[in-house]
């Protein structure tokens, strides 16, 4: 057990490195502007270079921040209703049927290009309906959805690959659309659409830790406990699918957040949920403006999407966790 | 306690029990004995509401139809201990038997002082006091048990259920399990139903037994009643001798 002094400790820090990284990725780039200026021109007087910061830089690390918060309080909430560690909503197919819906409809009808993020929800929520059909059996046993949801991810990765090559007229260049990815070129509208939903779905997964912990029993003692679990796994599954469909609708598909961030959280503040989830706010909002901060300066003028990235540390990194002792919690 | 009647149940074309009726007494030890496939499972499960009855059977819980109680509710009136336990990875004992306060609670309360009480009373009668801030996962599979138990006693119900508490145990903790159910009948007046596999624990621990027979009827009575050569043979299908060592009936299966 953490003691709640070095709980709160690890909040604050981790609250000011957020804080930090934000007003170093504002200044990152052809323009600077330090802090005061940056001020003055947000709240005071119109300032041209803090104009250009508000609308270039300011939605992309809004972005980072609120995507990468529900990545991450995505990824947990799978974990603590498939009991299991490896769950990810981008290993169970969920990510990659938000941004195919999402690349399709951009694609097939270009004119419907700024309602596309509700087709990404919808082709997320889709996903998620047939996983768990396909997976319940009189209840949902943990590694069965695992399984289908491998299943079906390569289904659709492999159909967004398909779909890319015809859509670039045949050149095998663009290896799929945009399912991986990237925060550039992002705009206040779709900031506005991804704090609309991630919002109060954040706050939903906030009330319902408590019940999370409980998923940490076997499903007879829960439901001994007055607890109906395959309800209760289905209103968590249907917050995180909300959160994961809109962050990959705005971002496209970011491997690995979802699993890195909660056990990193783990291993910091403990696997109480109460306090787990929400520093997966926090840590997933870092983590997300981190890689994308760093993909816009390793080889800049040119960028490094988020996703690539985020693939590139996540997987060697993930190895890590996983060859650690007492990682998977239970089985 | 419990009253049924005219309780059949089948798995797809396989009858496990046809047309059975008996009454579970208030504030006695009963246990479901039968061989393997005889469905002491299965009317374990009816009897906790983990499975549903056909329509002509009645189960009345305390006067009350048990399909009436929702699952919040009977989780007041019946705790059950499973066979089968996984330990969370790092919750605390304390954290574990805490979890069997929420069938008192609504939604997101936190725990009362009340609720404090009803685990420490939990801890205490166990004799965990030396374990409650050790992780679950680090104590042996007796001390486990006892921890399930507890889990089940912080529940503050009138019955518990448990399905086999001794499998997998050593002698020793057989003995520390067997001894802690029946203080929680004699000290706290529950009522307790459970499975044992042991004959002799059996015997020795119950007041009453409910035994299932192959042919998927049912024969409740006293240990002292049922403790006869030839009647253990037709249960249990086994060449099974009933001897005494001083006043203890000892059943003994020889090879």
């Amino acid at each position: 057990m953490k003691r709640p002094i070095v709980i709160v400790a690890i909040y604050v820090l981790t609250a000011l490195l957020l804080v930090g990284l934000f007003f170093f990725a504002v200044n990152q780039g052809s323009i600077k502007v330090t802090f005061p200026e940056l001020l003055r021109g947000l709240f005071v007087e119109y300032d041209p270079n803090v104009a250009a910061v508000y609308d270039l830089r300011f939605p992309r690390i809004l972005i980072a921040l609120f995507g990468g918060a529900a990545l991450a309080v995505a990824g947990a909430l799978f974990q603590a209703v498939l009991r299991n560690p490896v769950a990810d909503p981008s290993i169970i197919g969920i990510s990659s049927g938000a941004a195919l819906a999402s690349a399709l409809v951009v694609g097939l009808f270009p004119m419907l290009y700024f309602s596309s993020p509700f087709f990404a929800i919808a082709g997320g929520l889709i996903t998620f309906i047939i996983v768990y059909t396909l997976s319940f059996r009189g209840g949902l046993a943990p590694m069965r959805v695992i399984l289908v949801g491998i299943a079906v991810n390569a289904v659709l990765v492999g159909l967004g690959e398909g779909i890319g090559v015809l859509m670039s007229g045949g050149a095998a260049t663009g290896g799929g659309v945009s399912l991986t990815g990237s925060l550039a070129m992002k705009t206040w509208s779709d900031v506005r659409l991804l704090v609309l939903y991630v919002t109060p779905a954040l706050l939903l997964a906030g009330f319902m830790s408590a019940r999370c912990n409980l998923l940490k029993l076997d499903d007879d003692t829960v439901r001994s406990l007055g607890v109906n679990v395959t309800t209760l796994r289905i209103i968590i599954s249907l917050i995180a699918v909300t959160l994961v469909s809109v962050a990959s609708a705005v971002m496209g598909v970011i491997a690995f957040l979802g699993l890195i961030v909660p056990h990193l959280a783990r291993i910091l503040v403990g696997s109480d949920n109460r306090v787990m989830l929400p520093y997966c706010v926090l840590g997933g909002a870092f983590v997300m403006l981190l890689a994308d901060t760093a993909g816009r300066l390793i080889a800049f003028p040119y960028e490094i999407h988020a996703g690539i990235l985020m693939a590139l540390i996540g997987g060697p990194l993930f190895i890590i966790l996983l060859s650690r002792k007492n990682t998977f919690y239970g089985s | 306690m419990y009253q049924v009647r005219n309780l059949s149940f089948s798995y797809a074309d396989s009858p496990v029990f046809e047309d059975i009726s008996f009454d579970i007494a208030e504030g006695k030890i009963t246990a479901l004995m039968g061989a393997n496939g005889a469905g002491k499972s299965t009317l374990f499960r009816l009897l906790t509401k983990n499975l549903r009855a056909d329509a002509k059977a009645q189960i009345l819980l305390q006067g009350r139809d048990l399909s009436t109680y929702r699952l919040s509710e009977l989780a007041k009136k019946v705790a059950v201990v499973w066979q089968h336990n996984t330990a969370p990875y790092d919750i605390t004992v304390r954290q574990l038997i805490a979890f069997g306060r929420v069938p008192h609670k609504q939604h997101f309360q936190t725990l009362s002082a009340k609720d404090e009480e009803a685990i420490e009373e939990a801890i205490n009668f166990c004799e965990l006091q030396d374990e409650a801030n050790r992780l679950v996962r680090e104590l042996s599979g007796g001390q486990q048990q006892r921890v399930w138990i507890a889990l089940g006693l912080a529940q503050q119900t009138p019955i518990m259920f448990l399905d086999e508490p001794t499998t997998h145990l050593d002698v020793r903790y057989q003995v520390i399990i067997l001894r802690l159910i029946r203080r929680l009948n004699q000290e706290l007046g529950l009522t307790v139903v459970l499975i044992l596999h042991d004959i002799n624990q059996s015997l020795e621990l119950c007041d009453e037994l409910i035994a299932l027979h192959p042919n998927g009827t049912l024969v409740h009575g006293s240990p002292h009643a049922l403790a006869n050569e030839e009647f253990l043979q037709e249960i249990f299908e086994a060449d099974l001798r009933v001897g005494t060592i001083g006043e203890q009936v000892l059943v003994r299966a020889p090879l």
